[in-house]
């Protein structure tokens, strides 16, 4: 008996170690790919101090450093930075809207079997490649857009500032909202699922209608659930580089609110896709170094999002207290 | 007396008639009449003329260009001939026995010799001496000759996207043919290709653009392999058809911005580019503006739409009547329309003839001079078939003109 629980000892033991091995290497790589990244992007940092935040002009910046026989590190991304909030917050919102209000469709309304098919229908659509939704905005979006919006008199008006194509800020928005939206529905229906049916009938048992059930009940007791969805595709919108690329334009402006809905028409150029259309020129060393600068900061972001995320979910547990 | 003479004279008759065959033998060493013949490179059959000296066949120098991609030369004053394929050069002269190989000096069967004013060199010592396989059918006398399909190794290519769809033909053709060959080609651009070449992450580098005199040094083998040109291309409905090269220059520079400045339309012209570090689109700027503008001014301007490949350059130009932009000459079809330019419009024959201003060449690079499965493939893109095959077959236009 004795012997028996000592060798099981042994063997957790063993296999704690493993485990923990396993998870440390983990967290080790993620430490790499942040000392590595910001080691590379460590000259252009240096060089360009706070303009790099501050200051435009990254394609014309990246040509001239492609060129250039000397190595240039001076670069501004404030274009590429405002380009990505630009893109994923409004893709978001409107994400956000679409994909919890057909996650409360999928889970409430509809009948089980279409219920059914609708979910696993959703699951396909959130693994579709992001290049698929690159030329279905190229082939669709765009030729919609400037079918709709862009005119020969519009065009004109703003040539010596941008060029208005179709490709811009709310070509970005529409095909990352697409991408976007499966997510957001897929995971916020298993967490709408997930609210326990007690609650439900509880509301209905007070004599609240169902659309009252769900904006009362429902939604704020999935509400961990539903947050998380949002923040991972959140996630995917500020990495989308391949799809944005295609549809966005290509050039870092500063989306300026003044100029009203055209601002949308504008071009905007994300940081992920400002790596992924010149990652041609990495064998350049300032341009690598550039395109690391990009990946820091996109990495900054990332981790800037994940835990203002983390914050507003805590202080909303505390706040309204955790139901689920 | 008499009788003496006599006998003394048909001596000296026979003499001569026998000499008759001797001095007709040396004439035709000169100019030898040729028999047309085929030999099978690798499966393949390629007519040729021929001269045969005993048991030794001679083939004319463009032979080696059509059959084993050699680049040849024949210099007529100083009668000396010369044939570089990827790893080996030859130096030889009309009537001599001896030539180099790689510096190596070596002697060969019977002296390369002239049929009228082509050079004729023995087919088995240049096969041989490059590693390919020579044989000829006793009883048939036909002739094989096995180099593309006896290669071995592998043989990672990268570069010009250019350059990728034609280069991956050939090697999926070439890995088939060859069971021991591994080739893989992956594109990356004309940059990625070159530094790929100097630090080694691939054995043949792809390049639509010239390579830089400061990296030939790192680069010292630059072959081309095929030709392209880069034509402006409108949207079908607009009516602009010519463009003077200084007005294409200012358009992609911003400072001509309507149409109706050009003979079009009073229309905005919604310039589309490529990504900055685009091999078309450094050749645009090095070819087109630079001519105008300077080294230091020939950035395309600020405002233009840039995009990945030139398939989707094609795509956004289709798709706005407004729009110009400019693609390799294999990418232009029914969806785009392009304009000439001082006149000339880009055709095969305005682009080989060097008439039309926007032409460039293809090359494939490697860090030295290429050994083994590269130097093969190299030679192979080169021969008539491939050319034909897959450059041709991509629309671009071949190194030498194929019947």
């Amino acid at each position: 008996m004795k012997k028996n629980s000592g060798k099981r000892k042994i063997s957790e033991k063993i296999s704690e170690t493993i485990m923990s091995a396993l998870a440390g290497i983990g967290v080790l790589a993620i430490l790499f790919i942040f000392v590595f990244v910001f080691l590379r992007a460590l000259p252009v940092f240096k060089e360009s101090g706070i303009g790099l935040f501050i200051s435009t002009g990254f394609e014309r910046q990246v040509v001239t450093a492609y060129g250039s026989a000397e190595p240039l590190y001076s670069f501004g991304l404030l274009g590429l930075i405002t380009g990505t909030l630009a893109t994923t917050t409004l893709a978001i919102v409107t994400a956000s809207l679409i994909g919890i209000g057909s996650a409360v469709v999928i889970s409430e309304f509809a009948p089980r079997p279409l219920a059914y098919s609708l979910t696993s229908l959703v699951r396909l659509l959130a693994s579709i490649p992001s290049v698929i939704f690159g030329l279905v905005g190229v082939i669709i979006v765009v030729p919609f857009i400037s079918s709709l919006f862009v005119t020969t008199e519009l065009q004109l008006q703003y040539l010596s500032r941008f060029q208005i194509t179709g490709r811009g800020l709310l070509a970005s928005v529409i095909v990352l909202t697409f991408m976007l939206v499966p997510t957001v529905t897929a995971l916020s229906a298993d967490a709408i699922a997930a609210v326990p049916k007690r609650f439900k009938e509880a509301g209905y048992a007070m004599g609240m209608t169902r659309f009252r059930v769900i904006l009362k009940i429902i939604l704020p007791t999935g509400r961990s659930g539903i947050i998380a969805s949002v923040i991972l595709a959140a996630g995917r919108g500020i990495g989308e580089a391949i799809a944005l690329a295609m549809v966005c334009g290509g050039i870092g402006l500063v989306p300026d609110l003044s100029l009203g809905f055209v601002t949308l028409l504008a071009p905007v150029l994300p940081l992920s896709a400002a790596i992924m259309v010149n990652s041609e020129g990495a064998g350049s060393q300032s341009v690598s170094a550039a395109l690391f600068a990009c990946a820091a900061v996109l990495l900054l972001i990332g981790t800037v999002l994940s835990i203002t995320a983390r914050a507003v979910n805590s202080y909303m547990r505390k706040k309204i207290g955790d139901a689920a | 007396m008499k009788p003496k003479k006599i006998f003394a004279l048909t001596l000296v008759m026979v003499f001569a008639f026998l000499l008759i065959p001797a001095m007709n033998l040396s004439a035709s060493a000169t100019t030898a009449a040729t028999v047309k013949r085929t030999v099978n490179v690798d499966g393949f059959e390629i007519a040729t003329d021929t001269v045969t000296d005993g048991s030794t066949v001679l083939v004319p120098l463009k032979f080696l260009e059509e059959a084993v991609g050699a680049i040849t030369t024949y210099n007529p004053r100083s009668r000396s001939i010369s044939i570089r394929t990827a790893s080996f050069s030859f130096s030889m002269d009309i009537g001599q026995r001896s030539y180099t190989v790689n510096g190596q000096r070596r002697s060969m069967p019977v002296a390369p010799r002239l049929s009228g004013t082509v050079p004729y060199v023995p087919l088995v010592t240049v096969i041989r001496d490059i590693g390919g396989i020579f044989a000829t059918n006793p009883s048939t006398k036909n002739m094989t000759v096995t180099y593309f399909s006896n290669i071995s190794g592998n043989v990672v290519i990268t570069g010009s996207t250019t350059l990728y769809p034609f280069m991956v033909e050939a090697a999926d053709f070439l890995n088939e043919f060859n069971p021991n060959l591994n080739i893989t080609v992956a594109g990356g651009g004309s940059g990625a290709g070159q530094t790929g070449t100097i630090d080694g992450t691939n054995n043949i580098g792809m390049s639509s653009s010239t390579v830089s005199a400061d990296r030939q040094k790192q680069i010292r083998y630059i072959i081309p392999v095929a030709y392209d040109a880069i034509a402006i291309v409108i949207h079908p409905s607009n009516p602009v058809q010519n463009l003077t090269l200084a007005q294409a220059a200012a358009i992609f520079k911003g400072e001509i911005t309507n149409w109706n400045e050009v003979g079009g339309n009073n229309a905005p012209i919604i310039v589309h580019s490529r990504d900055a570090v685009s091999g078309t689109g450094v050749t645009v700027r090095e070819l087109l503006i630079r001519p105008f503008y300077g080294s230091d001014n020939d950035a395309i301007v600020e405002t233009a739409t840039p995009h990945v490949s030139n398939g989707l350059q094609r795509n956004a130009v289709a798709s706005d009547v407004n729009a110009v932009g400019f693609l390799s000459i294999g990418y232009v079809d029914s969806t785009v329309k392009f304009v000439s330019l001082n006149d000339i419009a880009p055709t095969f024959d305005t682009v080989i003839s060097g008439a039309y201003p926007l032409g460039r060449n293809l090359y494939l690079l490697s860090r030295s001079r290429p050994m083994g499965a590269s130097a093969r493939i190299i030679d192979f893109i080169r021969t008539n078939h491939a050319q034909q095959e897959f450059i041709a077959a991509a629309e671009f236009l071949t190194i030498r003109p194929i019947n």
